[in-house]
């Protein structure tokens, strides 16, 4: 092996090439060594990432806002509200000193527009929610999985929220 | 190589067919290499494994994840018969089966979503398991305070029947005292 290279070095065209005639014909020594080859210890996707300082990618902001992320998205959303809300009234009766009626009396005196307001954010998450939790049970079943499928109960789950919405506020 | 290739393809795997979440507050990621990847771990130590396998290994690894997926949605389809059950026909036990099923469904949906948030790539090993902690607080929590309205209150569903009521009677009113409004100053621009 280092016979072989000792002759590469000693090859006239080569060394004019790499050193410009400059060296001549000196003749150096070269000893190799054989060392391990660095092995990198396995590096997984987000050991990288944070090494490059990188951040998570591909980042969400890159996609256009389409039918099918807004509505995976809002599920999330108003699964987290309606939680919210069950938490929040749980602990919250358990903290206040008087029983519901009372409170309920009390709300009685509120305006009729904030009334409706609230019952509003309260059935329409609760409708979006149940209605496209339908739509994830049909997924999980694999059934409906195909693009155009998913658009058309995309819309079909908007127009059955739209009327369970209606129904609870009105009916 | 082929291991790097089940590394790579294991994320997606394992969103699309199993909740992660489990795995992290069971704590077997910890102190691991493949802290990500506790599949690929298996795998280092069987590489003949094949990529198709993965996702089933890791189900089947230490607690179960088909099970409790299963359980999930078993629980999601419970609720769509629960919920209007209790309004249609309520009682003390409806109000109880409402509570503790509601609280189990929101439970594990808010923990899938602080597994998916609070990673521990991002917040550090420590944060992502003291939110899973107090989220079972906060779920114990509300749990017991709901089951504590049902036995001294009126119950979550006379409740919500209460509230209900008393909404619709404002909004008759308000439609009552807005509409003859709306309607006088209509006819007021079509007149003037
Ligand atoms: C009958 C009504 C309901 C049905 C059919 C239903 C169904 C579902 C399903 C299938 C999922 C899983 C989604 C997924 O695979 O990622 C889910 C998630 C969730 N649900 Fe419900 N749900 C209902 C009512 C509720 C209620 C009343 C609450 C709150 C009080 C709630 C809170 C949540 C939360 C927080 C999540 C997690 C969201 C996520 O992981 O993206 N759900 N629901």
């Amino acid at each position: 092996m280092s016979i072989a290279l000792r002759r590469l070095m000693a090859c006239p065209g080569l060394h004019r090439g790499a050193f410009g005639g400059v060296m001549g014909s000196q003749i150096r020594n070269v000893v190799l060594r054989s060392q391990p080859a660095a092995v990198k210890t396995a590096e997984d996707f987000f050991e990288k990432n944070e090494r490059l300082k990188r951040p998570m990618s591909p980042h969400l902001t890159i996609y256009k806002p389409q039918i099918t992320s807004m509505l995976s998205i809002s599920h999330r959303i108003t699964g987290i509200a309606v939680t919210g809300y069950v938490y929040a009234f749980s602990i919250g009766m358990m903290c206040l000193p008087a029983s519901f009626p009372h409170y309920c009396a009390a709300l009685a005196t509120a305006s009729p527009a904030l009334l409706f307001s609230a019952k509003f954010l309260l059935a329409f998450p609760f409708a979006y929610h149940t209605c496209n939790g339908v739509r994830h049970l049909m997924w999980d079943l694999a059934k409906g999985l195909e693009i155009s499928q998913v658009y058309k109960t995309g819309y079909t789950m908007l127009a059955a929220t739209t009327l369970l919405t209606l129904a609870l506020l009105f009916c | 190589m082929a291991l790097a290739l089940v590394i790579r393809c294991l994320p997606r795997s394992m969103n699309g067919s199993i909740r992660t979440s489990h795995m992290w507050s069971k704590g077997q990621l910890n102190g691991s290499i493949f802290k990500h990847y506790p599949a690929a771990g298996l795998l280092a130590k069987d590489t003949n494994a094949m990529v198709a396998v993965a996702p089933r290994r890791e189900m089947s690894d230490g607690g179960d994840h088909v099970k409790l997926w299963t359980a999930e949605r078993a629980l999601s389809v419970g609720l769509l018969g629960i919920i209007p059950a209790a309004f249609i026909v309520p009682s003390p036990a409806m109000d109880y089966l409402l509570a503790v099923s509601l609280v189990m469904h929101c439970h594990w949906g808010i923990e899938a979503s602080v597994v998916d948030y609070i990673r521990p790539a991002i917040f550090g090993p420590v944060i992502p398991k003291v939110a899973i902690a107090s989220l079972y607080g906060l779920s114990i929590f509300a749990l017991g305070g709901l089951i504590y309205f049902s036995y001294s209150d009126v119950g979550l569903v006379n409740a919500v029947k209460m509230f209900w009521k008393l909404d619709m009677r404002n909004i008759l009113k308000l439609v009552c005292m807005v509409l003859p409004k709306l309607t006088l100053r209509v006819t007021h621009y079509q007149y003037s």
